[in-house]
Parts: C-alpha cells; sequence; structure tokens
C-alpha cells in the first residue's frame, strides 16, 4: 500500500531545466517581487518564540539563535530577556557558529552566509546562493575544459576518459539546472577553526571554504566523492582535528588535511545522517557516532571505517548531540528526549524528556544546562531538567 | 365636556372649534372618499373581501428563509472580492462538522466506529451534501503518512480489510497518530471525531438552492435522532446549521405572534371595555398583516429573521392607530351621533392626521435603505408596505366596519365615567396633578436639566459601546444555545477556532504555488502571527513548507519554500487541494481568530491593508475578505459608517417633518428633545448590556425614533387645540393628559408589547432588538410626557403660556 515517492534522480533534473528555460522567458514580469534574500529581517516582539534552528554560546556567556525569516536573537542573560538581531535578509537561517565573543557567521537557505564582528548584535551577507551557483557551474566548467582538453591531446579515443568527460557534462547540466531556479539550495551547517578559517555545507553536495574569515568563499565540493549529489547535513572536527561531514544515504565524509582531499565512509545505512558526535573514550581511542533519520545511530571506533548500528530505543529524529561535562555523550531527539548510554554501555536509552516538540538543537552550557531550540523558539533547560 | 378631536395640522388656526368642524363635514377628497365608503358600504366590504382572499392566499404561500448574502453588505469592494471566489472558498467555508463523540471513552472502539460508519454513510446520502468531497476516518481519502528511508509511504487511517478486530484497531489508532489530523479530524483527546460535509449551495442537478431548513431537518431526524444516545453524541456546527436554526427560529415565531395577539386584545378591551370595538380593530389590523406577507410575497420577498419583525410591527403600529379611531368613536357616540354617524364623523376627523402620521413613519423607515445590507433593506421595504396596508386597514375599513358594529353601551358608560370628573381614583388625580406641575417653569427647568443629566450620564456611558458582535459562537443565536455549546466543544476539543478570517491571494493562473506567491504568502504569515488575536493559520504556503520538510526526512532545517518549482509543483500535487481554487489562480490564507470582537477584527483588517498595499504585485494581490470572521469584519465596517449617517438621516427628516408641520423650532426642540435622550439612553444600556451595534440594532434607533416622535405628535397636537382656545399652558396640558395621555400610555404598551415577546426567541439578535425596541417604545412615552412640557414652558413665549385672561381666571 506504499505510495507517495518523491525523489531526486537525472531525469528530473532535465525536467527542471526545461521549466527553468520556460520561466526564464516569463521573468520580465519579476521586478515587483520582494525576494526574502534581499529583504532585511522583520523585526518581532516574539522573534525568540519563530522556529529557531541553531544556537551557540559565547566565550562571553552570551547565546546567539537563529531561525526562520532571518530571525537572529541573543541574550546575555542566560536566556530571560532576548533581543533581535539587525540582519540582512529574512531567509531560514540553519546554523550558527562563533570562534570568540565577536567573530561569528551563520548559514542558511537561499545559499546564505551572513557573518557578525560584534557578537551577534549586527550580521552582514557575505555570500548567497547566486554566487554559489557562479562557483559551482564555474567549477564544473573548468573541469570540463581540463578533461576536454585531456581527451584532445590524446590522439586515440580511451573509453575511460569518454566516461568521465560524459560524466564532468552531467555535472556541468546539473550545476546549470540547479541554478536556473536561482539561489535555491539552503546551506546546513558551518564549522570555523578560527577568525580566518572556516567551512560551510548543505544541500546536494555543496561545501565552501574560506581563507579570510569569510570575505572570499571556495567551492570544494567537487573534491568530495558524491556522485549522487547527496546533502551535507552537518559538518564539525575531532579531537584529533580531522574535519568530519555527516549527510544523506547514510555517507560521511573526513579530511585530515583541512579539506583539501576527503574520504568517504559508508555506515551501511541508506537514509539521513544529521550529525556526528567525535570523542575519546576511557581508552584514549577515538569513537565516531553518528546518528540521525528515525532514532538511528551508528559508531566505528577505527576512524570511520567499520561502522555497526546500535540498537533503536525509539523511532524520533536525532538532531544533536554533545558531550557532558565529564566527557560522557548525550543524544536529542526532536521529540526532546535526551538520550544517553545505559549501564551496560550498549545502548543510548531516554534519560530525561523535555518535554518539547519539533527540537533542532541542543547546546550545552558551561553548567550544564542546555539551550533548546525549536518550532516554539529557544529555551534554556537547567541541568536537573537535563539530568 | 366636549371630546377635542384629533388634528394635526394646525398651521391655519382655526375658525370653528373642533366640534363645529366635526359636525360640519368636509369638501374636497375626505369628503369625497367619505362619500364613497359609506354609500356603497356593501361593496366596500365585498372588494377588501377579495383583497383579503387574494393576498391571504399569497400571505399562505409565503417561504421561510435565511439568507446568507442578504445579511451581508454584498456591494462593499472587500464583499465582491469574496463573492468573486465564492464557489472556491466553499470547500472551507460552507462545510458541515458532525462530530461524533464517544461518551464512554476513546474513538478506538469496535462499536463505536462502526456506529461512526453508519452515521458517515447517512450523511452521505443527506441530498446537498457534496460526497466526493466528504471526509471522515470512514472516507476513502483520509490518510496517513510516514517518512522513510525510501520516502514517504502511506494509505488509508482505517484500513480496508478493518474488520473491528483487536489488531485492525489497533492500526487505526497507530494511522490516526501518523496521519496529522489530530485536532482536524479527530480530537485532542481521542475521544470524538469529524466528518466534514462540504456542501452544494446549488443543487449540481437541478440548480436549485439548497434549503437549509429541509437540510437541518434531515440531519436532526437522521443524524441527532437516530445515533446520539447513551454512548454516543452528535454535535453538528458549520455555516448551513446556522441557516437552519435561524430558519426553525422564524417558525417559533409564529408562536410569540399568538402570544402578542392574545396580549394584545386584553390591552386593548381593557381600555375600550367594549368587546366590538375590540374585536373590530383586531381584526383590520390582522387583515393589515396578511396583507403586508401577501404583498411582500407578491413582491417576490420571503421571510427571514429580520423581516419576520414587520408583522409585529404592523400590528402594533395598527392597533395602536386604532386607539384614536375607539377613543372618537366613543365621543361621537356619546355626543349621541348615531352609529354611522359617528363612524363617518371618525373617518373625516382621523383620515388627515393618520395618514400623515403613518406617511411620517414610512419616511423614517426609509432612511433604512442607505444601510446596503440586504435584510436591512427587505425589513425596511416590509415595514413601509406594512404602514402603507394599515392606512387601507385602519382609516378606510376600521370605521367602515365600525359603522356596523359601534361601541357597546358598556364601553360607552365606562368612557363617560372616565373623563368626567366622577372618576376620583387618587393614583389618577395625583399623576394628573403632578404632571401639570411640570408646565410651572422652576419644575420644568427641574425636568429638563434632569433629562440633561440623563444625556450627558447616558453619553458617558455610550462611550464603551462597541460595534459588532461581543459573545463567542455564532452570535445568530444565544450563547447556551444547542449550536453554540456544539461549537463550544469543537473549540475545546481541536485545534482550530470557529472564527475564521480567509485572506484571498490572487495570482495569475497555474501561479498559485510558485515561490514569488508562496514566499509572499509565507511572510504575510509571519506578520500576521504578532497580530494579537491570530492563533492560527493554515495556507498553501504553510502546508508546503511541512510537506517539503516532510520529504526531508522531517527535518525542520528544510522547513521552508522552495524557489525551485520542480519542489514546489510536486509538494503541491500531493496535497489536497483545499487551499487553492481550480486553476490555481487563488489562494486562499486562513486566519484563525480568538474571538470575533471588533477590536480584533479591526486588528487583522489594518495588518491586512498594510501589508497589501506594501506588497501587492502582478504576481499576487492580497484581498480581503471571506469566512465569517472576515465576512464579520466588513459588515462592521459598513454598520459602523451607516450608523452615523441613519442616525443623521432620521433625526434630520423626523425634525424636518415636525417642523413642516408645525412651524416652529421650539415646538421641534420639545418634540426631537426626548428621542435624542432615548436614543442616547439605548446606547448606554447597550453598552451596559455587552450589545454591540451591528446588523441587527441599526434599524432599532430607526424604529423607535420613526414611531417615537408619533407620541410627540399626538400630544402638541392635543395641546395646541387648548392652547388655541386661550387656556393657560398647565390647563391645556392637564386637559391633554386626560384624553390623548392615556391614548398614549396604551400605545406605548401596545407597542412595546408587540415586541417584547422577541426576548424569548432563540434567535440572540431578534431578541436584542426585541429588548431595545420595547425599551425605545417605553421611554419615548415617558420622555414625551415628561419633557415635552417642561421644554415648551421654557421655550413659549409668556403669553402663549398663560393663555387668555378669562381663561387664567377659569383656571
Amino acid at each position: 500500500m506504499s505510495f507517495f515517492l518523491l525523489k531526486r534522480t537525472v531525469s528530473v533534473r532535465l525536467v527542471a531545466v526545461l521549466l527553468a528555460i520556460i520561466s526564464s522567458g516569463l521573468s520580465a514580469t519579476e521586478q515587483s517581487f520582494i525576494d526574502p534574500l534581499h529583504l532585511p529581517a522583520r523585526h518581532s516582539d516574539r522573534a525568540a518564540s519563530k522556529l529557531l534552528l541553531d544556537a551557540a554560546v559565547l566565550n562571553s556567556n552570551r547565546l546567539v539563535a537563529v531561525g526562520e525569516h532571518g530571525t537572529i536573537v541573543f541574550s546575555d542573560d542566560k536566556g530571560s530577556y532576548w533581543q533581535q538581531a539587525s540582519v540582512p535578509v529574512s531567509v531560514n537561517l540553519t546554523a550558527v557558529f562563533f570562534v570568540d565573543d565577536k567573530s561569528g557567521w551563520a548559514v542558511g537557505h537561499d545559499g546564505v552566509i551572513l557573518g557578525t564582528r560584534d557578537g551577534g548584535q549586527t550580521w552582514d551577507k557575505l555570500f548567497d546562493g547566486d554566487a554559489a551557483n557562479e562557483q559551482i557551474i564555474s567549477v564544473a566548467e573548468r573541469r570540463l575544459g581540463a578533461i576536454r582538453k585531456h581527451s584532445e591531446d590524446k590522439a586515440d579515443s580511451d573509453p575511460t576518459l569518454n566516461v568521465e568527460l560524459e560524466l564532468a557534462e552531467d555535472a556541468l547540466a546539473d550545476a546549470e539546472a540547479g541554478a536556473a531556479f536561482g539561489p535555491a539550495r539552503p546551506l546546513f551547517s558551518l564549522w570555523f577553526e578560527n577568525t580566518r578559517q572556516g567551512f560551510a555545507a548543505g544541500s546536494f553536495g555543496q561545501l565552501f571554504r574560506t581563507g579570510d574569515g569569510g570575505v572570499n568563499w571556495h567551492y570544494i565540493g567537487d573534491r568530495l566523492d558524491n556522485p549522487e549529489g547527496f546533502h551535507y547535513n552537518a559538518i564539525t572536527h575531532a579531537p584529533s582535528g580531522k574535519l568530519l561531514i555527516a549527510g544523506e544515504g547514510g555517507v560521511l565524509h573526513s579530511s585530515v588535511d583541512s579539506g583539501s582531499t576527503w574520504r568517504r565512509h559508508e555506515t551501511g545505512y541508506n537514509g539521513q545522517l544529521y550529525g556526528v558526535l567525535a570523542f575519546n573514550d576511557e581508552g584514549g581511542n577515538e569513537t565516531l557516532l553518528a546518528y540521525g533519520f528515525g532514532g538511528r545511530i551508528f559508531f566505528s571506533r577505527n576512524a570511520g571505517s567499520d561502522w555497526s548500528e546500535l540498537d533503536r530505543e525509539v523511532r524520533a529524529n536525532i538532531v544533536s548531540g554533545f558531550l557532558t561535562l565529564n566527557g560522557s555523550p548525550r543524544l536529542v531527539n526532536s521529540a526532546g528526549q535526551i538520550l544517553g548510554l545505559n549501564d551496560a554501555g550498549r545502548r543510548f536509552v531516554p534519560l530525561a524528556s523535555l518535554q518539547r516538540r519539533g527540537v533542532t538543537s541542543a547546546t550545552r552550557l558551561s553548567d550544564s544546562s542546555l539551550v533548546l531550540t525549536g518550532m516554539n523558539g529557544v529555551h534554556i533547560v537547567t541541568g536537573n531538567e537535563a539530568k | 365636556m366636549t371630546d377635542p378631536k384629533t388634528k394635526r395640522s394646525a398651521i391655519v388656526p382655526p375658525k370653528v372649534t373642533p366640534l363645529s368642524e366635526a359636525q360640519e363635514g368636509r369638501h374636497g377628497i375626505v369628503g369625497y372618499t367619505e362619500h364613497l365608503l359609506f354609500s356603497h358600504r356593501v361593496w366596500v366590504l365585498a372588494v377588501f373581501l377579495l383583497m383579503s382572499i387574494l393576498l391571504g392566499w399569497h400571505a399562505s404561500k409565503i417561504e421561510l428563509e435565511a439568507s446568507f448574502q442578504k445579511m451581508i453588505p454584498t456591494s462593499h469592494p472587500y464583499i465582491e472580492n469574496y463573492l468573486a471566489y465564492e464557489e472556491d472558498l466553499r470547500k472551507t467555508g460552507n462545510v458541515l462538522r458532525i462530530i461524533v463523540e464517544n461518551t464512554g471513552g476513546d474513538i478506538y472502539d469496535r462499536d463505536f466506529l462502526l456506529t461512526l460508519k453508519k452515521v458517515n454513510d447517512a450523511v452521505f446520502y443527506i441530498p446537498g451534501v457534496d460526497r466526493g468531497n466528504m471526509k471522515s476516518l470512514w472516507t476513502p481519502n483520509v490518510f496517513w503518512r510516514e517518512v522513510t528511508e525510501d520516502g514517504i509511504v502511506g494509505g488509508l487511517v482505517v484500513p480496508d480489510d478493518f474488520d473491528g478486530a483487536t489488531e485492525t484497531i489497533e492500526q487505526v489508532r497507530r494511522n490516526v497518530a501518523r496521519s496529522g489530523t489530530i485536532g482536524s479530524l479527530v480530537a485532542n483527546d481521542h475521544r470524538s471525531t469529524v466528518i466534514l460535509a462540504p456542501l452544494f449551495e446549488l443543487d449540481p442537478q437541478t440548480g436549485d438552492q439548497l434549503d437549509y431548513g429541509l437540510l437541518s431537518e434531515r440531519l436532526e431526524q437522521l443524524v441527532r435522532d437516530k445515533y446520539a444516545g447513551e454512548d454516543v453524541r452528535i454535535h453538528i456546527t458549520g455555516f448551513a446549521k446556522i441557516m437552519g436554526d435561524l430558519i426553525e427560529g422564524v417558525r417559533n415565531m409564529a408562536i410569540f405572534f399568538a402570544i402578542t395577539f392574545v396580549l394584545t386584545i386584553g390591552l386593548l378591551y381593557l381600555y375600550s371595555r367594549c368587546w366590538r370595538s375590540t374585536a373590530s380593530v383586531i381584526f383590520c389590523c390582522s387583515l393589515a398583516v396578511l396583507w403586508q406577507l401577501g404583498i411582500v410575497r407578491l413582491m417576490g420577498y420571503a421571510l427571514d429573521p429580520y423581516s419576520t419583525l414587520v408583522p409585529f410591527l404592523t400590528f402594533a403600529i395598527g392597533v395602536s392607530h386604532a386607539i384614536q379611531n375607539i377613543n372618537t368613536m366613543v365621543a361621537e357616540r356619546l355626543r349621541g351621533l348615531s352609529k354611522i354617524d359617528a363612524s363617518k364623523a371618525t373617518f373625516r376627523l382621523l383620515f388627515v392626521p393618520g395618514s400623515v402620521a403613518l406617511l411620517c413613519n414610512v419616511v423614517g423607515f426609509s432612511t433604512l435603505l442607505v444601510i446596503d445590507i440586504g435584510v436591512i433593506r427587505e425589513l425596511a421595504i416590509s415595514a413601509c408596505v406594512g404602514v402603507l396596508v394599515i392606512i387601507f386597514t385602519k382609516i378606510f375599513l376600521l370605521p367602515v366596519i365600525m359603522s356596523y358594529t359601534g361601541i357597546s353601551g358598556r364601553g360607552l358608560r365606562h368612557r363617560a365615567f372616565k373623563v368626567s370628573e366622577k372618576d376620583k381614583s387618587m393614583v389618577r388625580r395625583m399623576t394628573g396633578a403632578f404632571l401639570s406641575r411640570l408646565t410651572e417653569r422652576r419644575w420644568a427647568l427641574g425636568v429638563v436639566l434632569t433629562g440633561l443629566a440623563i444625556l450627558a450620564a447616558s453619553l458617558y456611558m455610550a462611550r464603551d459601546l462597541r460595534i459588532g458582535d461581543l459573545d463567542p459562537g455564532a452570535p445568530e443565536l444565544r450563547a447556551d444555545s444547542r449550536y453554540n455549546r456544539d461549537v463550544a466543544f469543537l473549540t475545546e476539543n481541536y485545534a482550530n477556532s470557529a472564527d475564521v478570517f480567509v485572506v484571498m491571494v490572487k495570482t495569475q493562473p497555474d501561479t498559485c504555488s510558485s515561490y514569488p506567491v508562496t514566499s509572499a504568502v509565507d511572510r504575510f504569515q509571519a506578520v500576521m502571527a504578532d497580530v494579537e488575536g491570530v492563533v492560527g493559520m493554515q495556507s498553501l504556503a504553510a502546508d508546503m513548507k511541512a510537506l517539503i520538510s516532510g520529504t526531508q526526512g522531517g527535518s525542520l532545517k528544510w522547513y521552508g519554500l522552495s524557489r525551485d518549482e520542480y519542489t514546489a509543483s510536486g509538494a503541491t500535487r500531493m496535497m489536497q487541494q483545499d487551499y487553492y481554487n481550480h486553476d490555481c489562480s487563488m489562494l486562499s490564507v486562513l486566519l484563525f481568530l480568538a474571538d470575533h470582537k471588533a477590536d480584533t477584527l479591526s486588528r487583522v483588517v489594518a495588518a491586512t491593508e498594510e501589508f497589501a498595499a506594501q506588497n501587492n504585485n502582478e504576481h499576487a494581490e492580497f484581498l480581503l475578505a471571506a469566512g465569517n470572521a472576515g465576512i464579520e469584519a466588513v459588515t462592521n465596517i459598513v454598520v459602523k459608517r451607516a450608523e452615523r449617517l441613519m442616525l443623521f438621516l432620521v433625526y434630520g427628516v423626523v425634525a424636518l417633518l415636525v417642523l413642516w408641520e408645525f412651524r416652529s423650532w421650539k415646538v421641534t426642540t420639545a418634540l426631537i428633545l426626548p428621542l435624542i435622550i432615548t436614543s442616547i439612553l439605548c446606547e448606554a444600556i447597550m453598552a451596559r448590556l455587552g450589545l454591540g451595534v451591528k446588523v441587527s440594532t441599526l434599524p432599532v434607533i430607526v424604529l423607535g425614533v420613526g414611531i417615537g416622535v408619533d407620541y410627540g405628535i399626538y400630544l402638541y397636537n392635543r395641546l395646541e387645540n387648548y392652547l388655541k382656545t386661550g387656556m393657560s399652558l398647565k390647563n391645556a396640558y392637564g386637559e391633554t393628559l386626560k384624553t390623548t395621555g392615556a391614548a398614549i400610555a396604551v400605545t406605548a404598551v401596545t407597542l412595546a408589547l408587540g415586541v417584547a415577546t422577541w426576548l424569548f426567541s432563540d434567535i440572540k439578535f431578534q431578541a436584542d432588538m426585541g429588548l431595545l425596541l420595547a425599551i425605545m417604545f417605553l421611554w419615548n412615552m415617558v420622555g414625551a410626557i415628561l419633557i415635552i412640557p417642561a421644554v415648551l414652558s421654557l421655550l413659549l413665549p409668556k403669553a402663549v403660556r398663560e393663555g387668555s385672561p378669562a381663561q387664567r381666571a377659569d383656571g
């Protein structure tokens, strides 16, 4: 009785190209359309209660949360009073990251990357989906050009080269099809090493890198093994300094050289992974804990080469993970449950229920309380409630 | 003792006393008509009989209706927007919600689910139900969906192989949980579930208008009576049910009419002590009602909850004017005239003043026509018809009938006793003495100042007067009515409120799901979410965000609209076509409100207008307004605007008529002041009782003022006659009270009784109208008796106040 199926395929992309060509012919009438990408976020008295998707805590103990309609709120009194920041876009913001008291970045829909230098009070747009499309297309063009040149140099036809040529052509067609809808592709996650070096990842295999604090961004998605164009849901780093990406199709990617080269890891699962938590166990061995759709949890003790799935206790999506003060892993699901290892250390079981629905992220503060974001805004849960 | 005559046109000082004028007979139209009537009495009766048979036949065929279109201001641009999309909005607008409740537990119960199926089938076969779009746990269009690694899977909530076994019931429980229908189709507490039945306003085969009365009756008989019981309760809400209940309410008005009828007979007999004249008057006034109904039907109108007032008014106005006939007839008989001569004299004396008074009413009522709401216009028209009909039955027919019946000896003796000095009843004497003192300047000043103080206090209290309806539930019906209890159950146990404000978004064809449109709608919803009183919203854009997030594993990071047209139209295809029309050129945004108080509605209207002004473009045009709350908001706007204009018009018209008749601004002031005090007092009472200014209360002031001015006219007319004989104001007023004063009191009580029975109507606004009209009729009388002499004594020159020396010596 299973019907309804919505999945992207290559043929779908072709339809999309046709649609885009038709609609671009009609785009002359679009002058009066107010684009959320260029519309400053509206002030709302209930900004802190809107759909908020991620939060960050600064060294100054300031809390910053981002969410729908370009909403960014900050609080200097542990969430009692929230102020709304000045933001130049009205698109949904999906993630926020700070490296110190002042410098922070946020990413969101339509390929938006914002930056702040005053601890989150005012934000500038550094990058958007139009720039992303340009970059993705030019990278694809460069690659196609190089392969063409390579095949022209070789007199006799090489079958592997022909396949590569075809793939490069497809990649360019895909990039152009995606661009036809304008800045349509969301970014989901970001991570900065310091005020200069940072990464932003998102849908359809988008990965960008900056070396100048976000002024210039470079598309490096072509360096990852992702022919399916899977989404990247989260980018983070391990204690060892290794970069980690968790994404669609149960796939993870890691890089030990600050993003220059990447290795693909298969968990064997075919659904969404929403994040990965890396920590050292009692023995000092690095453990990777990937979590995602339907309450799935996978772990690897050998740097991602082999993965095992843990038994599922609950089926709600796991959206966030953190380490307690003494270093034990905790996972948080969309139903507002906090999961931790049971006594045997073999399963994640619910430790506390926070009576919240539609949770999207949990950030631990130094006093063990949690900053939760979700459908009904941002809330602080004390350490006792969160156990 | 002479009997001064009712005479209104007193501009020319009478050369002869009223007595001799009455004996004389007149030429011209009055004399001619009198000759025509009384020389061919049998023919007159025959003509009236024929007319009565004809109009009576039509009256018996009159239909009861409750038309939604007639209750709204159809030519307001916002309503025109609504009417342009009426058919597209029907799916979300004209829908019946039949809530089936399991009193003994939750809905996951074999017997309950099987009963639900029977109810579902019963609703399915009720004519008027749009079967294809029905929705319930038992219809094959309610699905559950679940996101899996492979995409979205789904199926029917009640599986095809449901057999009532425990496993299948558990399956239903699981499916409901993942169907997303909790709060809409299944109650939050899982103890009841909704059968959603959209209706056809017009029968798709025959094109006939849906008969809401019949539909409501069928729902009661085939659904509620049949399946509700110990274990199952049934609640029914929806516009059609309100209409059905209104029609039922109009039907019940027959009982109220019967009560009014009996009460009026009693009152008339108490006044006249004569069965013959009582019977004649009641007969003529009943005929007036019959004619009025017949003519209204001939004009193509039906009886709606508003125009039902008119038969009551016609009857009451008829009786109150006919009291003058009895009055005059008795007086003439006491002077020794024969039945037929007394009747002729009555006709002659009352023809001009009676016609003028009634025509004044017509002019007053027609000011209601400025209000652009069908029911009010029909009320105005049929009230005018009613009053015009009275001219025929009361002015022409009644004297002819009374020329046969006459006045009984008992009635004559009673009157002779009353007007003689033999009536020594303490109350009567003291009231007379007290009221006469009002003409002394000292007392007069006190009365006028008190009147002005009441006016000031009322003005202060009336500041709290609100526009629109203030109680929860359907404002047409009482707060504790069956319907409103059902609505309360719905709002308590389901997610959405019953007050829905719909904003229509007009787009180019086939673009209603495109990004420029949906992103504008999304921004609109973000703005409206901040408006106090908006508690929930539904739209294509909102559903699309949820669906896009759903296709991405339910991740809220995807909870947004897509510029990608493929994603957008793919998402749209997966949704039911609830929020957009057939060619995707209009999508509706449903705003659920906390209540329908005027402040809430005007906040929503203002916020929407502001957004539309800033954002309307060729992609998307935000248009107000539909939904019950939207239409009420527009009605409030129209009512607020009409209120001022109408007050201005009705007072202007009435003041001009009085001025024209008496040629004196002083008299006009004296007559209008009590009316103004009464209408402001009425507003203060409304504010106190929490009644808003609305479609039903607007006509009250016009009717109150239009009819209320009659008292002043009767009173001053008589007073003027006495003053012209040289009496002092005090004596003249004392004499006036003896005759006209009593008649006015009876008139006021008759009119008040005519509408007071409405207090018990099941229809809330009828009860409100009844209450306010009764208050106005009575207070206008009190005001006329107390304030008119007081103002006159302050304004009239000394010579007039003190009368001629001879009379002063008398007094």
